[in-house]
């Protein structure tokens, strides 16, 4: 006699296992031909390089594509072995069967691990095989790395995939569920950034680095291409994916089996549904609409009739799914839903035209102000650090006010959408005010005029001392300078010959003490974006303004600064 | 036995049952009927822990059935639509019963199933539906269970084919005592197997009685009177109708005591002819405006 508690039933596993054989042995198949089989071609093959080499490379290609089996095959085999729960027919009798709930979901959830689990491990098997077959040792770590990784992935994506296969009453809506859920945790907050940055001129809204990750897809591409703490960051997707599928476990357990065929089986899933696609609708088609209209080349409110178009496709386009039937024009209900959606979309693209709240036309006053960073540039790689720096003078805040005024006296409704994301000749300003708050904007200064009040501040010594202390790395391995300081150019500009700076050093602190003389002199400014040189002026004079430092840290870790050709004191410390 | 006690159960504010209790003895053959959207199907899911009562229970032998594998081991249950696996075959579905329900009789299935002359190895989808209802028949019996729980099982079913699955069917409950509830909306089919029945509307249980109690408290007699007499003011007549001089009456009531009563008043002849299960339920239930009588008739 079956226990009461049981919560796995080997009889449905079996059923489940040869029911989608041809699913998983295609999966394996797949895992074949993409692993095992380009191996022992690879390394019986002349692609040149050692054994060792071409595994690795194999290894690194496997991270990435693995990745996506793992994004696609969560999905499918979830719906394979929860699709019974989108029909009435099955869904009535798989629950007459004497089992529990628990014991459904655990045995088809399981089932769904196994049929990624089995062949990823033979197909583990087979690589470890290939490379004994041709000799190749110490690999075998990066094998079961590669597969364990593999494994945690798919947990994670396998998680999610069964929860919105729980919570979807059809197939369709959950495998949509699916890939919402996948990519909303970023997407929401984009669409939601669209109209703030639209309307709000200024107002620094970037999404932080970190948010990349709320999008396992995006955020294991990313760690991967960057490296580092990959696998924390498993841990953390596959912890995510099994907290998922306890939480769809908890939703199977009261879900009404006569919900099949309905895009959302719970409630609290309809008015979620409803609420994220009309929301995504009204933001994202909106803009997209507004955008090919030609309604986003001003800031007036004409994007408001596309996201209210958009908000009206998302609100019927829902509810219809949801009702599962096109009449519901007729009901009073879904449209006074539509009318409080639309009013509050409304009010808000107002509220932020007109700048309600006064978020855009906030300047703080100087003694509210403890300190203020600016910068134009971010950390890049062939330019070295940011070139943010930190005023805390009374009259460098006030500077740093007027040109925030400036900007904001300045705008213009109509300036061009390139305005609000190109910031790359913009500046950042950032007050810490006394309270303890921060205020962060970012402006586009229009003429150049006006931006050498705050490029001038980026050639103070004190300030360029101040930052040196900062850029500079305390220690490295070597630094090399390498790269023409002037050309020398015919009256018709044909260039004759240029003289070059090159030279290696390996001592930081000699380093150290040439570059603060240089920036204490006047000599070294800090490079940013408002100081006019660059490519232009050499080509004018001959004279060529920056030369690279590469700061060599690790084996594997290197450094860039961008330093200027006024700098002699460094500049000779190189020479010598 | 199986009770179902003040259950209730809606969907997105529909009241699809209410407050509805019954009681199917142990041993019983009981008719549910009732007409389509009555709640029979939400009777019967809940019987078979299929739906989760809102409230109420629903208890086999004093068990409670959701949720509860032990009770449900001893209950087989046939849809109206009946389910099987995509490309499974009868052997799949065999050895999956047989793993799924602990009395399952092997020898049991392949004596059906070769009286059945079912092919084991062709795939369910492509048997006809009859057949695929002699499957679910031969599946039900062979597990063996306590309760057998069919909902419109012979519908679409060709008549020789039905005669066949109602044989198998009490030849089982025979032989083990097995409790049968089925559901349907034609009260002539059931009139033939049930000795319970139960008449459901809009979710309600509008009546629940034996055969025997139905049927013997009701008499349709065929009077030819003589001049100047009337039918006896001590007889219920719920109906009556005049097909030339032959009046036909259903008269509430023992056949002992009508034709006792009718022979008093002399006639020129009578007759008590016994009611159909569909008559009775019309004329027991003549006065209220149901649907039922569509239903019956």
């Amino acid at each position: 006699m079956k226990s009461k508690m049981s919560f796995f039933d080997p009889t449905l596993l079996k059923k489940n296992i040869s029911r989608f054989a041809p699913a998983w042995a295609l999966f394996g198949l797949l895992l074949f031909l993409t692993g095992p089989l380009p191996l022992l071609r690879r390394l019986t093959g002349s692609f040149g390089g050692t054994l060792l080499a071409e595994a690795k490379d194999i290894w690194e290609t496997l991270s990435f594509v693995y990745i996506w089996y793992a994004f696609f095959a969560a999905a499918l085999f979830a719906v394979l072995v929860f699709k019974y729960l989108y029909k009435t027919r099955s869904a009535y009798m798989l629950h007459a069967f004497p089992m529990t709930r628990s014991c459904l979901f655990v045995t088809n959830a399981v089932s769904g691990l196994l049929f990624f689990l089995v062949p990823m491990l033979v197909n583990g098997l087979l690589l470890l095989g290939v490379l004994r077959l041709l000799q190749v040792s110490g690999q075998a770590l990066a094998v079961w790395s590669l597969m364990g990784a593999s494994l945690l992935v798919y947990l994670c994506f396998y998680g999610v995939a069964v929860f919105a296969m729980v919570l979807a009453g059809n197939g369709a809506v959950g495998i949509l569920s699916y890939f919402a859920l996948n990519i909303l945790p970023l997407a929401l907050p984009v669409l939601l950034l669209l109209p703030v940055r639209f309307y709000l001129y200024g107002v620094d809204l970037n999404l932080p680095d970190w948010m990349l990750l709320l999008a396992p897809i995006v955020g294991l591409h990313e760690r991967l291409i960057e490296g580092g703490g990959l696998w924390v960051l498993l841990g953390i997707y596959a912890a995510v994916g099994l907290a998922l599928l306890g939480l769809a476990w908890y939703h199977n357990r009261v879900r009404q089996v006569e919900r099949a065929g309905d895009a959302m089986a719970y409630p609290w899933a309809r008015v979620a549904f409803r609420l994220i696609f009309t929301l995504c609708c009204a933001l994202g088609l909106g803009w997209i609409l507004a955008a090919l209209f030609g309604a986003l080349n001003d800031k007036t409110v004409a994007y408001l009739p596309y996201a209210l178009l958009g908000c009206f496709l998302g609100w019927f386009g829902s509810t219809m799914m949801l009702e599962r039937s096109v009449k519901v024009f007729k009901n009073k209900k879904i449209w006074l839903g539509f009318a409080v959606f639309a009013g509050v979309l409304i009010l808000g693209t107002m509220a932020l035209r007109y700048d309600a709240l006064g978020i855009r036309r906030r300047v703080p006053e100087t003694a509210q102000v403890a300190s203020v960073e600016i910068w134009t540039r971010e950390d890049r790689d062939w330019e070295g650090p940011s070139d943010r720096i930190t005023l805390t003078d009374p009259g460098d805040i006030d500077l740093i006010r007027q040109v925030h005024s400036s900007a904001l006296e300045s705008y213009s409704p109509n300036d061009s959408l390139g305005d609000l994301f190109g910031t790359a000749y913009g500046v950042h300003i950032r007050y810490h005010l006394e309270g303890g708050g921060t205020l962060t904007r970012v402006y586009r200064i229009h003429n150049y005029e006006d931006s050498q009040p705050l490029a001038r501040l980026y050639s103070r010594p004190e300030i360029c001392v101040a930052y040196y202390q900062e850029a500079l790395p305390q220690s490295f391995r070597w630094a090399s300078l390498e790269g023409v300081t002037e050309y020398e150019l015919t009256e018709d500009g044909q260039m004759v010959g240029y003289s070059e700076s090159s030279g290696e050093i390996r001592d930081p602190q000699a380093l150290r003490e040439a570059v603060l003389a240089d920036a204490a002199a006047g000599r070294l400014p800090i490079y940013n974006r408002l100081t006019a040189y660059g490519d232009a002026s050499w080509m004018e004079g001959g004279r060529v303004d920056t030369l690279n430092i590469y700061f060599n840290l690790s084996p594997e870790l290197g450094m860039d600064l961008r330093i200027f050709t006024t700098a002699t004191e460094t500049i000779a410390l190189f020479r010598k | 036995m199986i009770e179902v006690r003040n259950l209730r159960k809606s969907f997105d504010g529909f009241l699809a049952l209410d407050d509805l209790s019954m009681t199917v003895p142990a041993g019983a053959v009981y008719g549910l009927v009732g007409p389509n959207g009555a709640g029979k199907s939400t009777v019967i899911r809940h019987i078979t822990g299929i739906f989760r009562p809102d409230s109420g229970t629903v208890t086999v032998d004093g068990q409670p059935v959701y949720e509860n594998p032990t009770v449900k081991s001893g209950i087989a249950y046939i849809p109206d639509d009946v389910f099987y696996f995509p490309s499974a075959n009868l052997t799949d579905m065999a050895k999956f019963y047989a793993g799924t329900y602990p009395n399952f009789d092997r020898k049991l299935y392949e004596e059906l199933r070769r009286s059945f002359n079912l092919d084991p190895k062709s795939q369910l989808r492509r048997f006809s539906k009859g057949m695929q209802k002699q499957a679910a028949f031969l599946l039900a019996i062979a597990s063996r269970p306590g309760v057998l729980v069919l909902d419109e099982p012979v519908d679409g079913l060709d008549p020789v084919m039905r005669r066949q699955v109602w044989g198998l069917l009490l030849q089982d409950v025979a032989q083990r005592g097995t409790t049968v509830l089925v559901s349907s909306h034609n009260l002539r089919e059931l009139e033939d197997v049930c000795d319970h029945v139960g008449i459901l509307h809009k979710g309600k249980m509008l009546l629940e009685r034996t055969l025997d109690e139905l049927q013997d408290n009701v008499v349709k007699a065929q009077i030819v009177l003589r001049e100047g007499t009337e039918l006896p003011q001590s007889l219920k007549v719920l109906h009556r109708s005049m097909v030339g001089k032959v009046e036909t009456a259903i008269i509430r009531g023992s056949q002992e005591a009508v034709s006792a009563a009718l022979a008093a008043v002399n006639p020129i002849f009578y007759d008590l002819v016994p009611l159909t299960l569909e008559e009775v339920f019309v004329y027991e239930l003549g006065g209220v405006d149901y649907e039922v009588k569509n239903v019956i008739l």
